[in-house]
Order: structure tokens, then C-alpha cells, then sequence
């Protein structure tokens, strides 16, 4: 079984947000500028003008990192959050109760509450969408200027995302949390 | 059925929405004025989700901005459900920017025109009565009670073609509207040109004879001078060059006086003074003429006139410690740069930019920048500037004819004629595309040589495009009929007489296109959906109207037009040999006007549909094959079939890089004398320096207590185009000015306070984003916002106009809008 | 077996009451708290979800706060009363009955806020039950609460009708309260991504308030009744309330100083912007501990009134010990960049303030329980047999 992760060459990210508009299509996610599933950092740079420091503004792609060791499945009561058999964790919105206790869990605010289900949502990789399609790709991936995103399987040695992974320094989000996720900037 | 529709009701949009083609399932909720908004403001439906079931994919090409990138559209029950990226096109390289996704809320904005329209209110109040198509055309045809009609003006003007304006944005159906325009006969045409790419396209232009692209993806140093590529996205350009910086491949240099996105991804930044880019170039060149850093063995064999510049760069003394106090950058700096770029040519690329002119200075600066390029020999060449290769097209026939009434363009010649001096009042040279700005002022000044008195619009935006905003509202009442052709009731169409609505590029194939480059293609936009409410293409709107038009403008061109009635007059005589035989036998009067006026039937360019145009400029050329590919894949060049492959799960190859068209000259520029035309005579001869040259008035002057203001793009947003849209509005609420921190806190304005920006001819108000991005004599705002148009509902208020503070200040050689030389005063309300 | 066997109510139910300026004061009290907590309830059936002040960064409000304190009330009268049984407390045993009752109504008080703070109660009664999640703390409240009620009713009937192992009863109402608030203190205290709680400190914390709380009602009772046998009980309870009002101080004191010890950060924001703020200072720490123990410690038992004030102004603290927890996982964003370009960098999240509803509801509660407690009053038969 395919077990899903993505690579982000953050370096490239313009911030252009064409990632952002592509999720909200393909997955019907309401408008509104608190629902949303993906965002780009801004670091906002330092220094007084003339005199910036380039190196202290860049941007950051973002969203839910698919911890393997993910608190926010550890701290569901109802088991509503789970990981699938592609290690995609994934929100069944039958049994959220919107107790929010994954919101508070969760260390990367990946999660909104779906006004319309009142429930709890987040970046599922485009499972139910593309994933299910056949198409190997997340709308963010795909749409992306500058190509940031690769998005794969991880267990496939043969992989671009494998490859990427072995040849390329690369680093994750509050790794020190020990949640393990699978979303790795390229540095 | 004619309903009188009072303005808040058309904002409703409640009336009854029939929605032609496709079984639009859940399009009804796709109009969320009904439905509870969300506390942003925004209604929660206007997003659709991709599903699972049967869909039909449409290959089109996106049109929210300039850049046409392919789109493959997924419709599903009728309703546009995504756009993904098309991967086969060359150009945009397998993406879409936000606003290419945001395309289908700008399908269904519950905003948009969806029914002709004629004006019952006073003009620019908005007040609006729906008609049919029909009604519209007769509207335009014969006027209302509350407006004049084509026939009545030209009558008046005694067929004086030129008495109409025709204005457009840059579209792929622009050409369809132009052949109207040509038939018709004006000599008015007024485009984005000289509000945007003017100076920019026609300084290279007659430097190195065309405008080219620039190779970044090969470029291994790259100045870019205020063309904020990570902002202002041009494909490819945007594509290639920001994987390539911070030390993977290529040098960045990023001159902008405020810190963009581009500058963040840059290698060095810049902070140069605003409009005083000509010093910079200056030096450079000064650099590499004394320190003999440039390519001389290219510029012996491929440069005119070069000698007389040098002469006057080394004499005026143009050296970095000169320009170090007109830029604000630092020598050293300046040295660096130059040595460096130098030391990387032929594989340096000084980017040319695009948009709007700067300063007064613009076009020299870009001479100096295509000379600068040329020193370094990266011309007609990987890794330099590229003119491409453009793949060839069949002709599609339109009707040009010669109205001896027609006066010629509008422009104002001086009464003196001097050498050396500009032979126009307003301007040195005037172009195809004209100058907005003088012309709109002339004709508010009455400066006219003849009276205009009707205008057609299309897919532009005057009321917000131009500076100085209350001129185009006065010039739009004067006007006395105007007639839209949009897809949304922008500030312009508020002060329409006649407003029809368009289809948006989901709902309409548009005339193929050819697009040069380092790997050329050719691509089609194909009609992804039916045409929603009554809008229609702008070919059937051209079709309908001239229809109604063509024989009664006819009629008025019989009773004064003298060569027509002289023609006509011969074609009813006998042609008499030389030996008293008959050669041609008399004709009838009928006879005769009906063949004469085939050649002025207005209704000549629109006989065919869209599709049988494209597949005859199509196959003529490149068979069958190309025409199914153009209609299936969107894109098509020869040997697609065997070049384009994926190569990785984001990458594809269109040409292998031994086929790709990096030289195409020879390595030499296209100008008639394959000659870099550094030195132009002809220019003197029209008050132009014939080189660049600095002057005095171009240095960056603000007064104490003053900022300069400085406007620009966001990649979110395409101008005000965009302003309604309610995904993109996410993104961005509204726009802030920037203003520097330390001024800021002077003046203790915290963020979000709002500001009063004002200058000599308005004001704007806005929020305020204290930031050290922007220096403390200089403030910035993204242009689009502080719509006054009430029909738009989100972005009716929203943010601050830039044009209603900017000053029409226009540069010498064109008259192009220089869109950065107004100061401004800001004040906490 | 008659219906009197089981649950002891009394023959003749009447509501009314002496009416002195005290209960007239208090019958006002209620009626306004109770009509609060009405408009709050109408408030969320018009809204929804909407109607509160949470956000996607400050999912948690004041009615995670308002239920915590409930179930600490709740725990504290039980196992208050249990140990009595178990322990033959000869002191507490004329209380017994009443605190248990109470305990329980101030658990269904707390359930009351609770049941609008979830948003889908019913889909969590199912699927905890189905699909329950071991290493949730959320999963074992569902598991333990039950228990908790079950047996504190079945400690009060045996106790009430003399049937059964009360004892035993009283032993696995002990256990099940502790293990209730433990695991309450544990959802905030498995958290590793929110520093400020993360750890051992609301688990220890909670069970201490908890029983400080089950401490104060039962001062609240004595003064309602003024008699001398629960006075007597007060007064044999001193010395528990001085410990653990002690330990508490300790606690807090010792907190706060590992806590701002090196800036860890995360941590530090928290811990400094909770115990600079007046909420701590003045009423958790100012009303809640230190007012109380200098009353109990140094007040005389014959001015029973000033204990009352003591445990009235305790009670308060514990609620602000709750909101400030709330308050205090949540200040510290854990998005730190900015995700527009017009915004200011993230800092601390202080702009929670619980909306009309959210206070409606939880304080409106507490309006909700004393009428509860009047009608159990009036109802059940919660005197020993003389």
C-alpha cells in the first residue's frame, strides 16, 4: 500500500497562494479566511530599511503534516480521527462530536471547524478527491507556479519523493514534539 | 418583456436567472444572495467540489490575466467544478496561478452582467432598465429619449467615422472587437498601452527591433528592475527563474524601492530611489565602458552609433559615485553589479520588464537597459534575451474600408512646427495604441480638431485603469453615448448608455492564438460551458450589432462620403472601349451600392462562427491533425507528439534543448540593420535625446512632510478586475498602504488605522500597514481597489484608489502614463 | 417493593420557604441566573455554534471552564461524603446525605454546560461507547463519569434505605471520583503541544481544588441550615482545608517559578501572561487561596458567617482557577507566522472573551444547580432520622 507524504522545495514558494484558491476549489471547502485547510507562512523580515536581512523573509507552505505519531488521533475520544491504510490521517465527520479537543492537540493549527457539518476538518491530501480519481497529485501540488510540491509514496524507493528525500538535506515542523510528520522541506 | 429594473433590485440579482445550457444542478445555490454569509461578509457557497461521478474535461486557456496560461476545465452536471493546470503548453508550464483557480467564482459571481442593459438614470448614477439584445442594438443604432444614437451623431457629423472612440484591454478576442473598429472606419483606438507596456515595448523595440523574452531558465545572473516577477507572474518568466536563485543556478539582483516578494527571493535587494533606475543603468554602463568590461568584438560588428554614446557617458561623468546620490544605492554596489553581470555575459540578462512607465525617464532608461544588454553581447541567445521563434497562422479576412469622412486620430499637432522639437502637443511620438491620458485630457479641454462624441468600451476599465479619476468621469458624462461590452458592472459600465453583457472565457472559444517564444506553441481557447443568462461572445455581439448597424451607417455613408458617391456614380456609367465598344455594361443604381458595399459591410468579419475561423487560420498551415489537437489538448506545435513528455511528476519536455529556438538571428538584434541602434537621429529630430542621456528633472524629489507614492501588483489580484471576486477577496480583504514603521510611529498611526492619502487632484482612504519594507519618504499601495460601483458587492468600497490620488503625469516620447511621479500627503482619520 | 425503599422522598413536598432576607436574596439570585442561563440556551438554538467567541486558534471557551468546575464541586462533596461513610466520620455523617445529592446535581449542572459546548452529544454518546479511543483522556471521562454517578447513586440509596454494602459502595464512589478528576486533569495535562499545562500539575492540581470545593459547599449548606451538627463538621474540616489550601499556594508559587526559569518559550508567554494578570493575582490566587486561608486559619468558629464568605470567594477562585487554565493553553499561538500580508505577526491570542451565550450558559448553570439543590431539598428526605 502506497504510504503518502510530500516534499516542499519551500525555497522556490513566491507565495502567490495559488495553492490555497486550488484546495478551496477541489475540495469545496467554504470561503472565508479562517477555513482554510492549507496557508503559506509569511516570516516577516527583520531589519530597518535599507538596511533588511533578505535572509530572515521567506515563505512557508503549511497544513496538516499527517504525523505518523499524530496527538490529534491520540486525543480523539470517538475515534473520528484516524489514519488511513495510505498513512493519510483523515477526519470521519459521522462520529466528530466537535468536542475540538484535536484543535487543542494539535500542534501545527491545521484544523478549522466545517461550518456546515459542524465539524472538524483539515488537508486530507485530496483523498477524496483527486486520491480517489486515480490522479497521484494534490491540488496544491499541481497547480503550484514554482513547483514547490512533490507529493508520493514514501515506501516506493523508486519514487520522486524517495529520491528527493535520500539526495536532499530536509527538515520537519516541531520535530521535537516527536509527532513525526510526513511533510519535509527541502533545504 | 421589459422590466424596469431599479438598481437594487439588479443588485440582488433576484430577478429570474435563466441559466442557458447544461443542467446546472447546484448553480442555483451557487447564488448565494439568499443564503446566510459567513461573518466575513462572504456567502458560503460560491465553491464547488470535484466529485467522483462522470465529468468531461475542456481544454481553454485562463483569462484573468494577460498571460493566457491552459487550463483544463472539469465540468460536472453542467457546473464547473475545477481548473487544473493543462501541462501541454509550453508557456505556462503545467500551472495555475490563484487567480487561474479563482476563474470559476468569476464565472458564477451572482455580480456579473448577465442582460443588455440601456441607461434610464442620469449618467454614473447606475439606474438601468434590461432589454433584449435587439432593443440594445436599436439603442445604440437610434438612441433613447435619455441618450443620441450612432445614426443621429453621424448624420450630425456628416459621416465623420473618427467622431467614435473605440477603447480595449488586451484580450484574446481583442482582435474580434479591432476588425469591428476597422470596419467601422474610426482613427481612434486608445488601448492599455500607454497606461501600461509602452514605453518598455517600444524603447527595445527600436533598440534591438522587437521586444523580446528573456531566457531564465539558461540566465545565470539576472537584474531585475522593479518587474516583481514573484508578484506580477509572467509565464515563463515566473517560472523558471525563482527555482533557480539562492545559489542554485542563478544570481538575482533585485533593484525595487520597496522590499518585494521578489526582492525576498532575490540573491541582493536593492533599495533604490523611486524613478531614478536611468542613473543606475548609467553607471553601469560607465563601469564597463572604462574598466573595458564589456564585449567589444560583439558590439564592433553589431552596434550603430555606439561611439557618440560612450563619448557622452564618459563625459558626463555617469560613475557610480554620480549615480550613488541620485539612487540612494551604494558605489560599491554599483561596481559589484556591473562587474559581475559582465563577468557572467552572454548569459546575463538586464530583465526588461513590462508594466506601467515609472518616471518621465522610462524610455530612456529602457533604451539604456537594451544598450546595456547588447555591451554584454546576451542577444538572440541562450542564457540573454530571446526573440523566440513564432509559429505561423492563417489569415482570417476582415473589411478595411476608406471613409473619406473619417478624419485622422485625434491628436494635436503644434501650431509651430520646430526641428528638433516633439511635433504633438502632448507627446514626441503617437503609436498604434495611442495616449489615454492626453487624449482623454484634450478631450476634456476641448482641444479636439474635431468633435468626438461617442465611445465603445471593451473588456476595459477606464474609470479605474487611468490616473486621476475624476477626468474620466467627466469624460464619460461629455461623451455623449457609450457603450460597454463587459463581463462585470465595473466603474465604467456605471457610466454606460448602453451596457452589454459578455460571457466570460469559461462560456466562449476565442480566435487561436500563436505564442513566440523559446519554444513556441500554438493554443486555442475552447468553450467550456454554454453562455449563462443572455451574455454572449464578443464575435456574436459584433455579429448582432453590426447586423443592425451595417445598412443604415450605410445609408449615411451614401449621402456624404463624395468617393463613394463618385464610385457609385462611374459604376452606373457604361465603360466605353477605346473603338466605342462595350466593355462592362452600365449598372443600376442598386446594382452598384450593392457591390460597393461589400466592401463596407460591417457584417463581413463575424459571417463565420468562432471554431470555423480557428480551424481555417488552422489547418491551412498544419492540417487536420493540429486542428483536433487545438480542440482536444488547447495547445499545438509541430512534433508535439514526439517532443512532449513528462519527465517528472511536476516537469515536462515540449522541445528537447537542441530544437528549442534560443538563436533565431544569428545572435544579432531585428532591427532592419541587425544593429543594436544605440544612437536614433530620428529621435533628435522629434525633441528625443537620440541616447540616453540624464536630465535634471528626473531626479526622485519629495517635499518635507511628503511621500512619494508608489503602486503595484499582488499575485493574488489582476488590477481591478478581480476586485469582486469572492475566493481571491480571501486572500487579500483589501489593500493597506504601506508606511514605514518609524514614520508610522511618528506619527502614531498603528496598524490598521485609517488613512487619508491625498494628493493635488483627490483623495482615497485606506488602511494602514506600518512596515520597514518601504522607505520613510515612500508609500505603496496595490492598485485594483476603492471600486465606487455599488453593483459590485464586495468590492463596492473596498480599499483605497490609487487613481484617484495619482496625477496624470505623462512622459515625453509617448504620453504614457507615468504612474510614479505623484507625492502625496497621508493623514490618521 | 415500593418506590420509598429505593430513594427516600418525603411525604408531604412542599416548595415553599421561610422567606428571610437571605433566601429572599438568594431566590432572586437564582431566578435572574437561571433566566441568564435560558437566554443563553435560546441563544445557541438561534445561532448554533456561531454564537460563541471561539475560534480556530482558541477552540476551547468559558464552558470547558464552567463544566470543570462543576465536576470539581462535585467530586469534592462526594468523596467528602463517601470518606465519611467509609471512614465512619462521625462528624460528617449528618451531611452525608445532602453532599452526595448535591455532588450529583452539581454534576448534572455541569452536564447541562457541557451538553451545549460538544456539538454533536448524542453522536458522542454513540460512538464513545463504539469506537472509544484507549489513549484518549476525553474517552476515559466518558468511562469513569458514568461510573462515578452510578456509584455515588448507589452509595446514597444503601445509605439513605440501609440496603447493601454502603461501604463498599462508598469505597468505589472514592475511586471513581478520583480517577473522574484525574482524568479531567489529564486532558489538559497530556497535551505536549500546550506547554503551559502539559505535565503532572492539573491532575494533582484538580484533585485538590475539587475537594477544596466539596469543602466550601458543604460551608455554604451549614450556613443555609445553621445548625450545630454541621457546624461541628465545618469546623472538624479546618485543618483539611488549611492543608490543601496550603499545598496550593506551595504549588502555585513553585509553578510559577520553574515556569518563567529560562524562558522556555511557549512556556514562559503563558506562564507570565496568566499569573500577571488580574484574574490570577486578584481572584485565583487573592480571593481563591489566600483570603480563604486567612479566614479559616485565624477566623473564629463562632462568626460561622465569615467562613461562609470564605467558601463563597473559594468557590469563585476555583472558577477563575478554570477559566485561567482555559486562558492558558490557548494564549500562545502555534502558527507564529503570518499567513496574509496584512496582518500583524501572531502574538498572543487575548482577545477571547466569552460571548452573551457562553456566559449565559455557564454562569447561568450555577443558577440551574441551586434550583436543582431546592428541589432535592424539597423532595427527597436528605435528614437522618432522628
Amino acid at each position: 500500500m502506497a504510504r503518502y507524504g510530500m516534499a516542499l522545495d519551500y525555497k522556490n514558494c513566491i507565495n502567490c497562494k495559488a495553492c490555497e484558491v486550488a484546495c478551496k476549489e477541489e475540495n469545496g471547502i467554504l470561503l472565508g479566511a479562517d477555513k482554510h485547510r492549507i496557508w503559506v507562512g509569511v516570516n516577516d523580515i527583520r531589519g530597518q530599511w535599507p538596511n533588511l536581512d533578505i535572509a530572515s523573509s521567506f515563505f512557508q507552505p503549511s497544513q496538516c503534516q499527517h504525523c505518523e505519531d499524530a496527538p490529534c488521533e491520540e486525543v480523539c475520544p470517538t475515534q473520528a480521527t484516524f489514519t488511513n491504510e495510505h498513512g493519510v490521517v483523515l477526519v470521519d465527520a459521522d462520529k466528530c462530536i466537535l468536542c475540538t479537543y484535536c484543535m487543542t492537540a494539535c500542534p501545527y493549527d491545521a484544523r478549522y471547524i466545517d461550518d456546515r457539518t459542524m465539524t472538524v476538518d483539515k488537508c486530507t491530501f485530496c483523498s477524496d478527491t483527486r486520491l480517489v480519481r486515480g490522479e497521484i497529485t494534490t491540488a496544491c501540488q499541481n497547480t503550484c507556479p514554482t513547483k514547490v510540491r512533490t507529493f508520493g509514496d514514501l515506501d516506493d524507493p523508486d519514487s520522486e519523493i524517495s529520491v528527493l528525500l535520500r539526495n536532499r538535506e530536509h527538515f520537519s515542523l516541531k520535530e521535537n514534539l516527536g509527532t513525526k510528520p510526513k511533510l519535509f522541506y527541502l533545504t | 418583456m421589459q422590466v424596469e429594473v431599479s438598481r437594487r433590485r439588479f443588485l440582488q440579482g433576484t430577478i429570474a436567472m435563466s441559466i442557458v445550457g447544461g443542467s446546472a444542478v447546484s448553480a442555483t445555490n451557487l447564488f448565494a444572495s439568499s443564503e446566510k454569509e459567513s461573518h466575513s461578509g462572504v456567502p458560503k457557497s460560491i465553491t464547488t467540489k470535484t466529485g467522483t461521478g462522470e465529468a468531461t474535461e475542456v481544454a481553454t486557456l485562463c483569462e484573468m490575466c494577460v498571460n493566457k496560461c491552459a487550463a483544463v476545465a472539469r465540468v460536472e452536471n453542467g457546473v464547473v467544478t475545477k481548473l487544473n493546470p493543462n501541462p501541454m503548453f509550453p508557456k505556462s508550464k503545467n500551472m495555475l496561478c490563484p487567480r487561474g483557480n479563482a476563474g470559476i467564482q468569476a464565472l458564477y459571481d451572482p455580480d456579473r452582467l448577465k442582460f443588455p442593459m440601456i441607461r434610464i438614470g442620469e449618467k454614473g448614477e447606475g439606474r438601468f432598465k434590461r432589454v433584449s439584445w435587439e432593443e440594445a442594438y436599436d439603442a445604440i443604432l437610434n438612441g433613447t429619449d435619455k441618450f443620441t444614437g450612432m445614426a443621429k451623431i453621424l448624420e450630425e457629423e456628416e459621416d465623420n467615422r473618427s467622431s467614435f472612440l473605440f477603447c480595449a484591454g488586451e484580450g484574446m478576442a481583442e482582435h474580434t472587437y479591432k476588425q469591428f473598429f476597422l470596419a467601422f472606419g474610426s482613427a481612434n483606438w486608445l488601448n492599455h498601452g500607454s497606461i501600461c507596456l509602452q514605453t518598455v515595448s517600444s524603447a527595445y523595440g527600436v533598440t534591438l527591433g522587437a521586444y523580446p523574452q528573456a531566457d531564465l531558465d539558461n540566465a545565470e545572473y539576472i537584474i531585475m528592475g522593479g518587474a516583481n516577477r514573484a508578484e506580477a507572474i509572467v509565464t515563463p518568466d515566473t517560472m523558471d527563474a525563482f527555482k533557480r536563485t539562492k545559489g542554485r543556478g542563478a544570481k538575482l539582483i533585485c533593484i525595487d524601492p520597496r522590499f518585494t516578494n521578489t526582492a525576498s527571493k532575490s540573491d541582493k535587494w536593492l533599495a533604490i530611489n523611486p524613478g531614478t533606475d536611468l542613473a543606475f543603468v548609467l553607471a553601469l554602463t560607465y563601469v564597463v565602458i572604462t574598466e573595458e568590461l564589456y564585449n567589444k568584438k560583439y558590439v564592433e560588428e553589431n552596434f550603430n552609433g555606439f561611439e557618440a554614446y560612450k563619448k557622452s557617458v564618459i563625459e558626463e561623468k555617469y560613475t557610480p559615485e554620480w549615480a550613488s546620490k541620485i539612487t540612494g544605492l551604494k558605489a560599491s554596489d554599483i561596481y559589484e553589479v556591473a562587474r559581475e553581470f559582465m563577468a557572467h555575459a552572454p548569459r546575463s540578462v538586464y530583465y526588461p520588464g513590462r508594466r506601467s512607465t515609472f518616471s518621465n525617464s522610462d524610455f530612456q532608461l529602457r533604451r539604456a537597459m537594451a544598450i546595456f544588454q547588447g555591451l554584454g553581447g546576451g542577444i538572440d541567445i541562450k542564457g540573454g534575451l530571446v526573440f523566440g521563434k513564432k509559429l505561423k497562422l492563417g489569415k482570417h479576412a476582415g473589411v478595411e474600408p476608406l471613409y473619406a469622412q473619417a478624419e485622422a486620430r485625434a491628436v494635436e499637432k503644434v501650431k509651430k512646427r520646430e526641428k528638433g522639437k516633439a511635433p504633438y502637443t502632448d507627446c514626441a511620438i503617437v503609436t498604434g495604441g495611442g495616449s489615454w491620458l492626453t487624449w482623454r485630457n484634450r478631450f476634456l479641454e476641448n482641444r479636439m480638431p474635431y468633435k468626438v462624441r461617442g465611445m465603445f468600451v471593451y473588456k476595459h476599465n477606464p474609470m479605474m485603469n487611468m490616473p486621476n479619476s475624476k477626468k474620466t468621469a467627466q469624460m464619460l458624462k461629455k461623451m455623449e453615448l457609450v457603450v460597454t461590452i463587459d463581463t462585470m458592472p465595473s466603474d465604467t459600465v456605471m457610466y454606460a448608455d448602453v451596457v452589454l453583457p459578455e460571457a466570460t472565457y469559461l462560456e466562449r472559444t476565442d480566435p487561436v492564438k500563436t505564442f513566440a517564444g523559446v519554444e513556441p506553441s500554438i493554443a486555442q481557447r475552447n468553450k467550456v460551458i454554454d453562455p449563462m443568462f443572455e451574455t454572449k461572445p464578443v464575435i456574436e455581439i459584433m455579429k448582432g450589432l453590426t447586423e443592425k448597424i451595417s445598412k443604415p451607417l450605410w445609408e449615411i455613408t451614401k449621402k456624404f462620403d463624395e468617393d463613394v458617391q463618385e464610385e457609385l456614380a462611374e459604376a452606373t456609367k457604361a465603360k466605353i472601349g477605346e473603338n466605342n465598344e462595350t466593355i462592362a455594361p452600365s449598372k443600376t443604381l442598386a446594382q452598384a451600392e450593392a457591390e460597393l458595399y461589400k466592401e463596407f459591410d460591417l457584417t463581413i468579419p463575424f459571417k463565420h462562427t468562432q471554431e470555423e475561423v480557428n480551424e481555417h487560420m488552422v489547418k491551412s498551415i498544419y492540417g487536420e491533425e493540429a486542428v483536433k489537437a487545438l480542440k482536444e489538448h488547447g495547445v499545438f506545435y509541430p512534433d508535439m507528439d514526439k517532443y512532449y513528455k513528462p519527465i517528472s511528476v511536476n516537469m515536462h519536455q515540449y522541445y528537447p534543448e537542441n530544437k528549442k529556438y534560443y538563436t533565431v538571428n544569428g545572435g544579432k538584434p531585428k532591427t532592419r540593420s541587425k544593429k543594436v541602434e544605440c544612437t536614433i537621429g530620428s529621435l533628435a529630430k522629434k525633441g528625443i535625446d537620440p541616447f540616453p542621456k540624464w536630465k535634471d528633472e528626473y531626479e526622485f524629489k519629495v517635499e518635507e512632510g511628503k511621500f512619494r507614492l508608489l503602486t503595484g501588483r499582488h499575485a493574488q489580484f489582476t488590477q481591478s478586475g478581480t476586485a469582486n471576486n469572492a475566493v481571491l477577496r480571501d486572500l487579500i480583504m483589501e489593500n493597506y498602504v504601506w508606511i514605514n514603521r518609524r514614520v508610522a510611529k511618528e506619527k502614531g498611526i498603528k496598524f490598521g488605522d485609517m488613512i487619508e492619502v491625498s494628493s493635488e487632484i483627490g483623495s482615497t482612504r485606506l488602511k494602514a500597514y506600518p512596515t520597514e519594507k518601504v522607505a520613510p519618504h515612500t508609500i505603496f499601495f496595490v492598485h485594483g481597489f476603492g471600486e465606487e460601483s455599488e453593483a459590485l458587492t464586495w468590492a463596492y468600497k473596498n480599499g483605497g484608489n490609487d487613481n484617484a490620488v495619482i496625477k496624470d503625469v505623462t512622459e515625453p516620447v509617448y504620453g504614457a502614463a507615468s504612474m510614479h511621479e505623484t507625492n502625496v500627503e497621508i493623514r490618521k482619520v | 417493593m415500593k418506590l420509598h425503599d429505593l430513594i427516600p422522598y418525603r411525604e408531604n413536598i412542599s416548595f415553599g420557604f421561610e422567606k428571610t432576607p437571605v433566601t429572599i436574596v438568594l431566590a432572586g439570585i437564582t431566578i435572574g441566573l437561571i433566566l441568564f442561563y435560558l437566554y443563553g440556551v435560546a441563544n445557541f438554538f438561534a445561532h448554533g455554534h456561531h454564537a460563541y467567541n471561539v475560534t480556530r486558534e482558541h477552540p476551547w471557551g468559558f464552558l470547558v471552564a464552567s463544566y470543570e468546575f462543576f465536576v470539581a464541586v462535585a467530586m469534592g462533596s462526594i468523596v467528602t461524603a463517601s470518606s465519611g461513610i467509609f471512614f465512619d466520620l462521625h462528624v460528617i455523617k449528618p451531611l452525608i446525605k445532602r453532599l452526595l445529592v448535591f455532588g450529583l446535581l452539581s454534576l448534572f449542572a455541569g452536564f447541562t454546560a457541557f451538553l451545549f459546548e460538544v456539538g454533536h452529544p448524542i453522536t458522542m454518546v454513540i460512538y464513545t461507547a463504539l469506537s472509544g479511543n484507549v489513549t484518549s483522556a476525553l474517552f476515559w471521562l466518558g468511562v469513569f463519569y458514568p461510573l462515578f454517578m452510578l456509584f455515588t447513586m448507589l452509595t446514597f440509596i444503601s445509605y439513605a434505605e440501609k440496603v447493601g454494602p454502603t461501604k463498599l459502595f462508598a469505597l468505589f464512589a472514592i475511586i471513581f471520583a478520583n480517577s473522574s478528576v484525574l482524568t479531567a486533569g489529564s486532558i489538559f495535562g497530556l497535551l505536549n503541544t500546550r506547554l503551559f499545562s502539559s505535565g503532572i500539575f492539573y491532575q494533582i492540581e484538580f484533585m485538590a481544588t475539587a475537594i477544596l470545593g466539596g469543602i466550601f459547599l458543604l460551608t455554604l449548606i451549614t450556613v443555609m441550615f445553621k445548625r450545630d451538627e454541621f457546624i461541628e463538621a465545618v469546623v472538624a474540616l479546618k485543618k483539611v482545608s488549611i492543608a490543601i489550601l496550603s499545598l496550593l499556594l506551595i504549588m502555585y508559587i513553585v509553578r510559577y517559578l520553574t515556569g518563567i526559569y529560562g524562558s522556555v518559550p511557549g512556556k514562559v508567554e503563558a506562564i507570565q501572561h496568566i499569573y500577571h494578570s488580574t484574574n490570577f493575582i486578584v481572584f485565583e490566587l487573592g480571593l481563591g487561596i489566600i483570603f480563604p486561608l486567612f479566614v479559616v486559619a485565624f477566623g473564629s468558629h463562632k462568626k460561622i458567617g465569615a467562613f461562609c464568605i470564605a467558601s463563597f470567594f473559594g468557590l469563585v477562585g476555583i472558577m477563575f482557577s478554570r477559566i485561567n487554565l482555559v486562558e492558558g493553553i490557548q494564549v500562545v499561538p502555534l502558527q507564529t507566522m503570518k499567513i496574509k500580508e496584512y496582518q500583524e505577526v501572531p502574538s498572543l491570542i487575548t482577545s477571547y472573551t466569552p460571548s452573551i451565550t457562553e456566559l449565559g450558559i455557564g454562569v447561568g448553570a450555577i443558577g440551574v444547580f441551586i434550583l436543582f439543590m431546592f428541589i432535592a431539598e424539597r423532595v427527597l428526605e436528605l435528614d437522618d432520622e432522628l
